[in-house]
């Protein structure tokens, strides 16, 4: 036995690593079916880049944009940084949408994998929470009317609100109770969904390919290092936007004046607000999420080959493309004043 | 003919939600605020953000000139920004109304909606009440320059600097890697 071989048993006796080379498809080594793991990695590198940034900013209202400010003229490495961080937030909603667009199609959603379907609709909830909270935080214009449409939603909302509410506590700043929630509660919520999300794969296995036989198994292990080559690229993608394409910061606020719109993960929802107001952005947000956990309940059927649910998939891809419409309307058509104003 | 019945009613569809979505436009605006300075301020502000909102800008120039409110503004040089504004020269508007205000000091951002604008903390009284600091010197008001510098988007753009050359180039080195590592193992990927 070489030394290299009894290092590792006396650390795999000591840690279990073995139970990791449990079987998983080979197809798991595809792209499609790597979205997951891929968003799990862009998950770490916004961890990394997160805790770097939180020794630079500042989460008080009257420094907390000159705080961004400072890093994006820094002459070490926080704008760069911040560069990262942002395009990994953005990289992570992309694949995360992506990913949910694989499950749907291949209706790896189906019996009995419903309850991840849902873990996975609250995962995007969070995430969407991360990436709202992460715009809050430059508090510049943008953050401050996006936090504005938040503290409207509160106050439609009434009791339930009350979190977005100065009355809930008097003393803190909202600014800094959303760091919180960007820097702790949020994350926390995502490591517990996390946890059950991937428990749960490993509980039903890798979805079949809808139509194909199972094939070839492989261990995990090798499709965790298949993973990392694909973390390799991805990093590398990040890293450059991080650095060619710094994201911009506008100015400190001005209450009472809305001039800009909200970022692309939003813009859709922007078009109902332009129509009915305030109450259109929360009805449409709430209407969208329970559509997506209605989808296991509403498509029972056990097939899961396109063809015989041709019917289901259109619907599903019409609504994609009105949302994509509406998102791209949000964005041509020119700006307005829903709250503050 | 029944093809191009369903291209009509799309196209009508489609202009009446672009319509819709332009009215918005228009469809929800609130009060102006009565004090000349939250005026003039909001002005400013739309003015180095969005200089297209010219409309807004002048309502609420118009308005801080009628205020009953207009303490920590000088009424005059909001008059003759409102001049600029109508001869389209934005950046004299926009230094006039930031002068306008400077006697009210800084513009501070507001603790949040709804929420006047935050506080600046006095500075410590002695050395002891921040150990890891010397007593801070009483910072002079920035100039109009400055105020209006701080008034704008801040855009970072590549600078070639060689932290950046050298992130550029990990991260040039990592797809690489990457790609080629997923190409030799490409056959992990096939079934």
């Amino acid at each position: 036995m070489s030394a290299r071989n009894g290092v590792w048993r006396a650390v795999d006796e000591r840690l279990g690593l073995s139970d990791f080379a449990y079987s998983v498809p080979r197809h798991a080594n595809s792209l499609p079916y790597s979205l997951g793991g891929i968003t799990a990695i862009g998950f770490l590198v916004l961890i990394v880049s997160g805790i770097l940034l939180s020794q630079y900013y500042h989460p008080m209202p009257q420094f907390a944009n000159d705080s961004v400010r400072a890093m994006m003229q820094g002459v070490r490495f926080e704008r760069i940084v911040r560069g990262v961080h942002y395009w990994a937030a953005q990289v992570v909603l992309l694949t995360v949408l992506l990913h949910m667009i694989r499950i749907f199609t291949t209706g790896a959603f189906k019996k009995p994998r419903e309850a991840n379907w849902i873990i996975g609709v609250g995962l995007l909830a969070v995430t969407v929470g991360l990436f709202f909270s992460g715009t809050v935080l430059k508090w510049d214009q943008e953050g401050f009317e996006a936090l504005e449409h938040n503290t409207a939603i509160g106050e439609l909302l009434g009791g339930l609100g009350h979190w977005f509410a100065h009355a809930f506590a008097e003393n803190v700043s909202l600014l800094l109770r959303l760091y919180i929630a960007h820097v702790s509660i949020l994350p926390g919520i995502l490591v517990l969904l996390l946890a059950a999300h991937f428990w749960l794969v490993k509980r039903h296995g890798i979805s079949q390919r809808p139509g194909r036989p199972v094939g070839e198994m492989l261990p995990f292990t090798t499709h965790l290092k298949h993973l990392a080559r694909y973390g390799l690229v991805l990093l590398g993608i990040i890293l450059v936007l991080g650095v060619l394409l710094p994201p911009a910061v506008g100015p400190a606020p001005v209450e009472g004046i809305e001039v800009t719109k909200p970022p692309w993960p939003f813009l859709p929802l922007f078009a109902f607000e332009n129509w009915v107001g305030v109450p259109g952005l929360f009805w449409a947000s709430v209407g969208l999420f329970i559509l997506l956990l209605l989808i296991p309940f509403v498509d029972r059927s056990p097939e899961a080959p396109p063809a015989a649910r041709r019917a289901r998939l259109a619907s599903g891809f019409i609504l994609l493309l009105a949302l994509v419409g509406l998102g791209l309307l949000a964005w041509l058509t020119p700006g307005a004043v829903h709250v503050g104003g | 003919m029944k093809r191009h019945l369903r291209w009509v009613a799309a196209g009508i569809l489609a202009a009446g939600l672009v319509g819709l979505a332009a009215g918005g436009a228009l469809a929800h605006k609130g009060k102006l605020p009565e004090d000349a300075l939250t005026l003039v301020r909001q002005a400013a502000a739309l003015l180095a953000q969005n200089p297209g909102m010219t409309g807004e800008v002048r309502e609420r120039l118009q308005a801080a000139l009628k205020s009953k409110k207009p303490a920590g503004v000088h009424l005059d040089q909001v008059a003759e920004a409102l001049r600029a504004l109508d001869k389209k020269d934005i950046g004299t508007a926009r230094r006039l109304l930031l002068a306008a205000i400077m006697p009210a000091g800084m513009p501070m951002p507001p603790e949040g909606p709804g929420r006047p604008a935050a506080q600046m903390p006095a500075p410590p009284e002695s050395a002891a009440a921040a150990p890891d600091r010397p007593p801070a010197a009483q910072p002079s008001p920035p100039s109009v320059d400055e105020t209006m510098r701080m008034g704008e988007p801040l855009r970072a753009r590549f600078t070639g600097s060689a932290a950046e050359v050298l992130v550029a180039a990990l991260g040039l080195a990592l797809i690489g890697a990457g790609v080629l590592s997923l190409w030799s193992g490409r056959e992990a990927g096939r079934s």
